[in-house]
């Protein structure tokens, strides 16, 4: 089976200094996987890698076993850790931008959806409050019926019973057959939805392993883990 | 594909075009009015007569509108080139870049937005023009002052102005989207750097455009293309007929269209194979 | 609300004990269709796959079983689940003897103790047991 993501000694520079050294690694289809690690670990570079936001200084990244391109686009749903919608349209505009660019988009699901959160379609996205435009952003996401699903800090910054609604929207609304990457560094919150986890430490990959291995391994949970192979 | 761009690049940018176009076609309104009513009133407002309170305030309102008018072609310049940036370099960019196109296909949006704001624009100024000559000039007045133009210029060489104009705008478009692309690629900094490269390119086109033409009429320098003074018109009529000028004309036309081709594969490929989105 | 997992262990095993808790203590009932793996992943808040592996770990030791295209249900053999519910009953006594060793009570003692409690608090022994089944 093509693996959802490879890579291959991808480096990416910016000036002299590397954010990803000689990172390989392969995601298969399926899976939830956490990119743990510290702010500024590398993890937001690599998701935009993958996104298609970046281009790496060497190695190389396919999803699916394509470069990246309009084909990789169309099989990724990415959710990144910033505000990146207009402001001025409204929920039903932005609903109506993905169901004309992406295929895979699920309408229906995504209305039902935020009927059940009562967002009113028609406010525009500056007027909602930010956990609700992240809600919104979220819905649009996982409504898609990916390959790959870029999740970028998805629960930062957001109360626990926003996370509990973010986890549960993120497990029941997946595609089975697609993979989710979660970067985060929220790991207690998330361990428990994770198939498996990789550690990103200054850019290099120091540990990929499924999380029930590790907690047999090491006798402790990933966070724990997380805690000591990232103590300051 | 594209048709959904287009749509999606029409839909952001008329938020800032409509309000301009219409604020111009009231303010113009408005001062067709009150020219009207300077018309209809002269005989007590002009040549010595005290000067009226409404005739200070129509002049200063005028010389507003004029000065609009100006603005409207800076901003229509300064609305592309923000729409540019924001969708392609800043935060948007999130979304344009992800959406399953190519980058061939976003700038071809871009491009064809573009180039139909200013065609919108420059019909709007042209049918205000028009609308402040009607009723006082007409058509055999408009035919009378331009008819030795038409008669000693070729209908071809206007046809190449026409063409010339058309791929300047398209050029001018086009360096400001490569020279974003461009600086965008030092991420720390995109925007003085975009400035940056964009004056660099303009100082290089402009002196080898004038150094091209110096060193092409060399020999022709007898000729002064003064402006097309009303009383000029005939000598200016017979310059544009002369040869030189328009093989110029040809090969600043096809340089033009190289530009073009450049800065289009520049922009696309700084995209689609060196993005580099903060 | 998510369920509560200890760290140390991994969390496939810990579903598996929860869910036999489940099924001894009564809440699914014998035969009883079980919830899809999906339905029961969400309630726990945890990965389907882990859910997963956790049932098939479970239909191993005979309490559920899968029907091919309807699902998992509970088995209709309520001797296997009064021997399951005797083992847990056995391994949290065996657990909790040694907690008295420790503190230096042995058998005989702390069945004095369990009868002193148990005759002026019989109610509320009974409602704790419940809520550890709970969670």
């Amino acid at each position: 089976m093509t693996p959802v993501f490879e890579c291959s000694h991808i480096t990416k520079h910016y000036g002299a200094k590397a954010a990803l050294s000689d990172i390989n690694l392969t995601l298969e289809p399926g899976r939830i996987v956490g990119l743990l690690g510290p702010n500024g670990s590398g993890k937001t570079t690599l998701i935009k890698l993958a996104a298609g936001l970046l281009t790496s200084t060497s190695g190389t990244l396919t999803i699916c076993g394509e470069r990246i391109g309009p084909l990789t686009k169309s099989k990724v749903s990415y959710l990144p850790d910033k505000d990146y919608l207009s402001g001025w349209m409204s929920v039903s505009q932005v609903i109506d931008l993905f169901h004309d660019f992406y295929e895979n988009f699920d309408r229906v699901k995504a209305c039902e959806m935020l009927n059940r959160l009562q967002i009113d379609p028609e406010q525009k996205l500056k007027t909602l409050s930010k956990g609700n435009r992240e809600k919104v952003i979220l819905i649009l996401t996982m409504s898609r019926s990916a390959d790959l699903y870029l999740l970028d800090e998805p629960i930062g910054g957001v109360d626990p019973a926003a996370r509990d609604y973010i986890l549960q929207t993120i497990l029941t609304n997946y595609n089975e057959s697609g993979t989710i990457l979660i970067s985060t560094h929220l790991i207690s919150d998330v361990e428990r939805i994770l198939d498996e986890a990789v550690f990103l430490k200054n850019g290099t990959v120091s540990i990929h392993s499924a999380v029930d291995d590790i907690r047999n391994q090491y006798q402790k949970s990933v966070d724990e883990l997380f805690r000591e192979v990232f103590a300051c | 594909m594209l048709k959904k761009l287009l749509k999606k690049d029409l839909t952001a940018t008329s938020r800032l075009f409509v309000p301009m176009l219409l604020v111009y076609v009231t303010a113009s309104l408005i001062a067709k009015g009150l020219l009207e009513l300077f018309i209809s009133a002269e005989p007590e407002t002009s040549g010595g007569g005290a000067i009226s309170l409404l005739f200070i305030l129509s002049a200063m309102y005028a010389a507003m509108f004029i000065l609009y008018l100006f603005a409207c072609i800076l901003m229509t310049v300064i609305f592309i080139i923000y729409d540019f940036y924001k969708t392609m370099i800043k935060e948007e960019s999130y979304l344009t870049h992800t959406l399953p196109v190519s980058s061939k296909q976003l700038l071809n949006s871009k491009m064809m937005i573009a180039f139909f704001w200013q065609c919108v624009t420059m019909l709007v100024t042209i049918v205000s023009v028009l609308m402040f000559m009607a009723g006082h000039i007409n058509v055999e007045q408009i035919k009378e002052f331009f008819a030795p133009v038409f008669r000693e210029i070729p209908h071809s060489y206007l046809i190449l102005s026409a063409v010339s104009t058309v791929l300047s705008l398209i050029c001018g478009t086009l360096t400001f989207f490569a020279s974003m692309a461009i600086g965008h690629l030092n991420g720390k900094h995109p925007l003085i750097t975009s400035i940056g490269v964009y004056t660099g390119i303009r100082i290089v086109m402009n002196v080898s455009s004038a150094v091209f033409t110096v060193f092409f009429f060399y020999n022709k320098l007898k000729y002064t293309i003064s402006s097309a003074s009303y009383a000029n018109r005939h000598v200016t009529a017979n310059i544009y007929v002369n040869y030189g000028n328009y093989i110029w004309n040809i090969l600043s036309c096809l340089c033009t269209a190289a530009l073009i081709v450049f800065f289009y594969w520049v922009t696309q490929y700084i995209f689609a194979k060196k993005i580099n989105v903060e | 609300m998510p369920w509560n997992f200890d760290p140390g262990r991994p969390i496939y095993s810990q579903l598996l004990e929860m869910i036999r808790l489940q099924i001894v203590s009564g809440r699914y009932a014998p035969g009883e269709k079980l919830p899809s793996v999906r339905d029961l992943a969400s309630e726990a808040a945890v990965n389907p796959n882990t859910m997963q592996r956790a049932l098939t770990e479970l239909e191993r030791t005979g309490l559920i079983y899968a029907q091919r295209t309807s699902g998992r249900y509970v088995t209709e053999d309520s001797d296997l689940i009064a021997s399951a519910k005797r083992t847990i009953a056995r391994e949290k006594t065996g657990v909790f003897l040694q907690e008295m060793k420790q503190l230096g009570y042995g058998p005989e003692q702390v069945t004095e103790i369990i009868n002193t409690i148990d005759s002026s608090e019989n109610a509320d022994q009974n409602v704790s047991d419940s809520d550890a089944e709970k969670k």
